[in-house]
């Protein structure tokens, strides 16, 4: 995980499309429902390279 | 081409807004025609024929639908012609030609329900996708929300969008596309999602 701030959109005047996300305990909360779950492989970077499942027709 | 526009359900798709970092992506509001809507939804919530489907990154329920057998007010969906339009509207989105071929598949989460970060990279695959969302209108607390990042980093939030019924995100799809829907904790939260094929020369 990174140290570095992490950009938010968080200008007043953000749309009402986006979440203006200030509350950091939430922020962090949605970053952990996101994560993938294998964090031994998580160096893999084939590991982001998915879709949604295949439809065989 | 007035005749295909009373057709269209998607006649007012415009982006309201385009990016092209952290990747190329466009916003758009109040896509879908409004006399279709609540048709689509009243039938995928009740008629659709929805299958699980659960892997290590996500679990929901899917159909194609270009194999379902749709009410007539719906089969505008997959209309050839449409499709061609929708096709279109794409490129000139997103700069890019496309393809004929046109996929769509619609998704289902339910509560507990999330799809981990991924970037729909996959070698000879789709390389463009449409994505729209439905819903009875989910509030901050239901979650689902669109999560954009700028790295392969959860923590690296780009952008977090509200899943706002009838708007889409349209994207070209690359090693940078990197996306996700936080859990969802209540309501039902429909997406259609169009993919789409860089068109090749030769």
């Amino acid at each position: 995980m990174r140290n570095e701030p992490i950009p938010l959109p968080r200008d007043a005047a953000a749309p009402a499309r986006d979440l203006p996300l200030t509350d950091s305990v939430a922020l962090q909360r949605l970053i952990a429902e996101v994560r993938q779950c294998d964090a031994s492989i998580v160096a893999d970077t084939t590991l982001y390279n998915r879709t949604y499942h295949r439809h065989n027709r | 081409m007035p005749v295909l526009d009373s057709l269209d359900p998607y006649a007012r798709l415009e982006p309201v807004e385009s990016a092209t970092a952290p990747f190329r992506y466009f916003v758009a509001e109040h896509c879908l025609d409004a006399a279709i809507e609540p048709v689509l939804l009243d039938w995928l919530e009740t008629g659709a024929p929805w299958s699980l489907v659960e892997t290590d990154f996500y679990e929901q329920f899917e159909f194609d639908l270009r194999d379902a057998d749709l009410p007539p007010a719906l089969v505008c969906l997959v209309d050839p012609e449409m499709l061609e339009r929708l096709r279109r509207k794409m490129e000139q989105a997103l700069g890019d030609a496309l393809a004929q071929h046109v996929q769509l598949v619609a998704h289902r989460l339910n509560p507990g329900q999330r799809i981990a970060i991924h970037n729909d990279m996959r070698e000879g695959g789709e390389t463009h996708r449409l994505t729209v969302q439905l819903n009875r209108g989910l509030t901050d607390a239901d979650g689902g929300f669109f999560m954009l990042f700028n790295s392969d980093d959860a923590g690296d939030v780009h952008r977090i969008l509200r899943p706002v019924s009838g708007s889409a995100i349209g994207f070209a799809i690359s090693p940078a596309s990197h996306h996700a829907v936080s859990r969802l904790h209540g309501g039902t939260r429909f997406t259609l999602v169009y993919s789409f094929y860089a068109q090749h020369d030769g």
